[in-house]
């Protein structure tokens, strides 16, 4: 038996942890799902365990362990284990606006602690703004550390064109203050204040959170005799390492759709498809072009918040497999209210009163008689008018096939999807195929003038990347470009462009 | 006469975006600063022509420089502060009206970062009526009214006072004095008398709030439904130029922008062009798309909306006509 064959991909969300194993033909030998009940960082030890006793393989024939979580966007959409954040705006001209404005008063008051604006910044040239005026840093800590600050965030105005500000506050702190974990705008963000500093100032509250669950991960493990490598994905689908993921959190985000998205296009053996990801109470419709999400237009609002982050262009349909379903004159209604945490107890197929899509569902593949087979298929026609619907109204993909993946797509018989539609084996589990099928990334992100030599500096940059993803462990014979993206800044002069190049391999 | 709250900003906003076809700033960046101001210091009062009071100057104001360059360092009050003093300065027994300069896109809300601090009412009126790249191009230009005096300032207290001999010369001395205000700048241009209401194009708030709330005018006219396929923009002498194609089932529609939308083609027959309006709209979120933030493989309405009537007089048609920026 080979040494290092599998990999094992992990998908953590709300509920359940499910876990994969994948062997070197990129085939699932084994899968199995977990609720998550007690501590999550036994029930990652207990689900690796099990998929290596079930399949009788040792630890050492493992090469990676993937994991692909939503543990970031529940706390902060449930406000729970956040820390809260003491912000410094390094802005001499004192903009006139507060942080996190756009927020509900109670999200405010459990991230932000307290805020100050000091001298810095600097202006699109490079000029300062004002000077930094070191001597107002030592008082302004300790006003926030006094007013509750467990984490603070820095921004600096251009910070992603001059980062020199907020490295020298952040080196002043560090002395001052060691213990405090400190995160900087220009590490996270790129042009647009406000949404840099959201960015920022979510990075600052999420610390805690990643460090609780994934800080001791990777010493438990090699306790019980795993010693592969570990990595968390983020939300380009690629991998970072976990302390990456700690310092962070805000790259992990969007990495459960995105294992989603991707995760069903391999399984399927497609790169460019439609995936329609059918749970208990939604279903998410997101685009796949040459194996990467397509993204939405403005920057995504994470828990409400606006941010400068891309994050996939995934429409929400309020429609899944515990959807209530209602009896009207003109026919059948779904949704949008779902029993999926009750199926058990409440749906019709287990004894309750409910009648949902999952019963549906049953009654076609004749496990279930309460309902006649002729109302079934009324009931699932409904559902996927809704679902086909929403597949045409998407821009420029005539002529993409559909993946049909989640729980919920086990209620949707082959009868209703004409040949254009393919629902994958191990459909339930594509999230954490999609984190097992990872690959580590490497990235560049900076900013410069290309009004000569442009193809030259493109080459350089996209040289860059690839270095920085072998150098965290990506094989140098698959590494290539995966995402290249160039953002002129208008009105300055020399066409300065953002350029942001992500190898992987 | 009527009262604007901050919960109108968001509508006032969106009808701004639609007037600036497609250029004028993006009125998101100063909606949440006018926002905080107004729940800080309260509403402000629209007034028509006739509500004038007596002894009243006409104070049309408006953002310069680089809207973008906003979006990072962001606009304090001090800029506005210092703007008031120094024309108060000038006119200290005047009571000022301020008006919008611009009502397509962000300028539409600029008056009211001062209005509301120093309660001032706001003239239900603005200069063009949508947005235009230049400063020629607006109404008291046209009709040959003075631009003297010009106020600048920026956001650390600096400030100029222009007198200018020409409407060319102004242009070219803003440039230059909003490049050493480290491209952010307030204007007040074309300040105007109580008996000049006939050089404002009137009703231009009232009208943007509408269209905010989805009331287009008549003869607005969906001129496609499709995807951008195509996008081609430079920077040529301080503008935003370049042209965006629009994929629809049957046809490919190319519409030439410099900072507006300003010239719309199908099949080489031209379908909309300056003055009209040209929208381009997210179908999905409906969100209005700017020049500045076009993007491959959207799915987008394009509206025609008519403008000002003004703007279809013969000596109005000489300035702003698609020829004139020479345009393909």
């Amino acid at each position: 038996m080979k040494k290092f064959s599998y990999k094992i991909g992990i998908d953590i969300g709300g509920t359940n942890a499910d876990f994969v194993l994948v062997n070197e033909d990129n085939k699932i030998c084994a899968y199995h799902k977990i609720l998550i009940q007690s501590n999550l960082e036994k029930i990652i030890l207990d689900g690796i365990k099990k998929l290596f006793t079930c399949n009788d393989i040792s630890p050492h024939q493992c090469s990676a362990i993937n994991i692909g979580t939503t543990i970031g966007v529940n706390s902060l959409i449930e406000l729970k284990s956040l820390q809260r954040v003491g912000l410094i705006r390094l802005a001499g001209h004192h903009p006139a606006l507060p942080p996190l404005y756009q927020c509900r008063p109670e999200q405010r008051q459990a991230i932000l602690a307290g805020y100050q604006t000091l001298s810095g910044g600097r202006e699109f040239d490079n000029r300062a703004i004002t000077k930094i005026d070191t001597t107002a840093v030592h008082k302004t800590l300790q006003q926030l550390l006094a007013s509750g600050a467990e984490s603070l965030a820095i921004i600096s105005v251009f910070s992603p064109l001059y980062n020199e500000d907020e490295k020298q506050m952040r080196d002043i702190i560090n002395m001052l203050a060691p213990d405090i974990p400190v995160s900087l705008s220009s590490e996270i963000g790129g042009l647009g204040f406000i949404e840099r500093e959201n960015n920022t100032i979510i990075n600052a509250t999420l610390k805690h959170v990643m460090q609780k669950y994934f800080s001791n991960l990777k010493a438990s493990l090699e306790k019980s005799g795993i010693r592969c490598s570990i990595h968390i994905t983020q939300n380009n689908g690629t991998l970072i390492s976990i302390n990456h993921a700690i310092q962070f959190p805000i790259k992990t985000l969007s990495s459960g759709p995105v294992n989603s998205l991707t995760g069903s296009c391999k399984i399927a053996g497609l790169s460019d498809a439609i995936v329609v990801d059918i749970g208990g109470t939604s279903t998410d419709i997101g685009i796949i072009e040459n194996g990467f999400p397509r993204y939405s237009m403005s920057g995504a609002l994470i828990a409400n918040i606006p941010t400068n982050f891309m994050f996939p262009d995934i429409q929400v349909l309020a429609l899944g497999g515990g959807s209530k379903v209602r009896r009207t004159s003109a026919g059948h209604t779904i949704g949008p209210e779902s029993i999926a945490a009750d199926i058990f107890t409440k749906s019709l197929s287990f004894g309750g009163e409910c009648l949902t899509v999952f019963d549906a569902g049953n009654a076609i593949n004749k496990s279930f008689t309460q309902i006649s087979q002729a109302e079934a298929h009324a009931i699932l026609a409904v559902m996927v008018d809704k679902i086909k619907n929403t597949i045409h109204s998407l821009p420029a993909c005539e002529h993409l096939p559909v993946i049909l993946t989640g729980g919920g797509a086990q209620n949707i018989s082959e009868s209703y999807l004409d040949k254009r539609y393919i629902r994958p084996k191990y459909y339930q589990v594509a999230n954490a195929y999609g984190a097992a099928q990872a690959e580590i990334s490497g990235h560049c992100d900076t900013i410069c003038s290309l009004s000569q030599n442009r193809e030259t500096i493109l080459d350089e940059l996209a040289h860059h990347a690839k270095q920085n993803a072998i150098a965290n462990g990506a094989n140098p014979d698959k590494v290539r470009i995966i995402e290249k993206r160039l953002l002129p800044f208008y009105y300055m002069p020399d066409q300065l462009t953002r350029v942001i190049m992500t190898a992987a391999g | 006469m009527f009262t604007l709250s901050k919960n109108d900003l968001s509508i006032l906003a969106k009808g701004a975006a639609l007037l600036g076809s497609g250029g004028g700033g993006n009125p998101k960046i100063l909606l949440d600063l006018v926002h905080y101001q107004m729940s800080i210091h309260g509403d402000t009062v629209i007034i028509g022509n006739d509500e004038l009071p007596d002894n009243c100057l006409i104070v049309p104001v408006a953002f310069v420089g680089a809207p973008l360059i906003s979006m990072e360092k962001i606009p304090n009050t001090k800029i506005f502060d210092t703007l008031y003093k120094n024309i108060k300065k000038d006119f200290p027994d005047q009571q000022i009206v301020l008006m919008p300069a611009e009502i397509g896109g962000c300028n539409a809300l600029t008056p009211f970062m001062l209005a509301s601090k120093y309660g001032l009412p706001v003239l239900d009126a603005d200069l063009i009526g949508r947005a235009f790249p230049k400063i020629n191009m607006c109404k008291p230009a046209i009709l040959n009214c003075k631009a003297d005096p010009t106020y600048l300032t920026d956001l650390h207290g600096n400030a100029v006072t222009l007198h200018p001999k020409e409407l060319h010369s102004l242009e070219k001395m803003v440039r230059d004095i909003v490049i050493r205000f480290s491209s952010t700048a307030v204007i007040a241009t074309f300040i105007l008398m109580r008996d000049q209401t006939d050089k404002v194009i009137s009703g231009s708030i009232s009208r943007s709030l509408e269209l905010g709330r989805g009331l287009l005018p008549l003869k607005t006219i969906q001129l496609a439904r499709g995807y951008i396929n195509d996008i081609c923009h430079q920077l040529a002498g301080g503008f935003l130029t370049g042209h965006v194609e629009v994929k629809t089932t049957d046809k490919n529609i190319k519409i030439y922008f410099q900072n507006e939308f300003l010239l719309a083609k199908s099949e080489n027959k031209t379908i909309a062009s300056s003055p009209d309006i040209i929208a381009i709209i997210d179908a999905k979120s409906g969100i209005v798309i700017t020049t500045e933030s076009l993007q491959f493989g959207i799915d987008v309405i394009l509206l025609k909306i008519p403008a000002p009537d003004f703007w279809l007089s013969p000596e109005a048609l000489l300035t702003v006509h698609p020829n004139v920026f020479n345009l393909e």
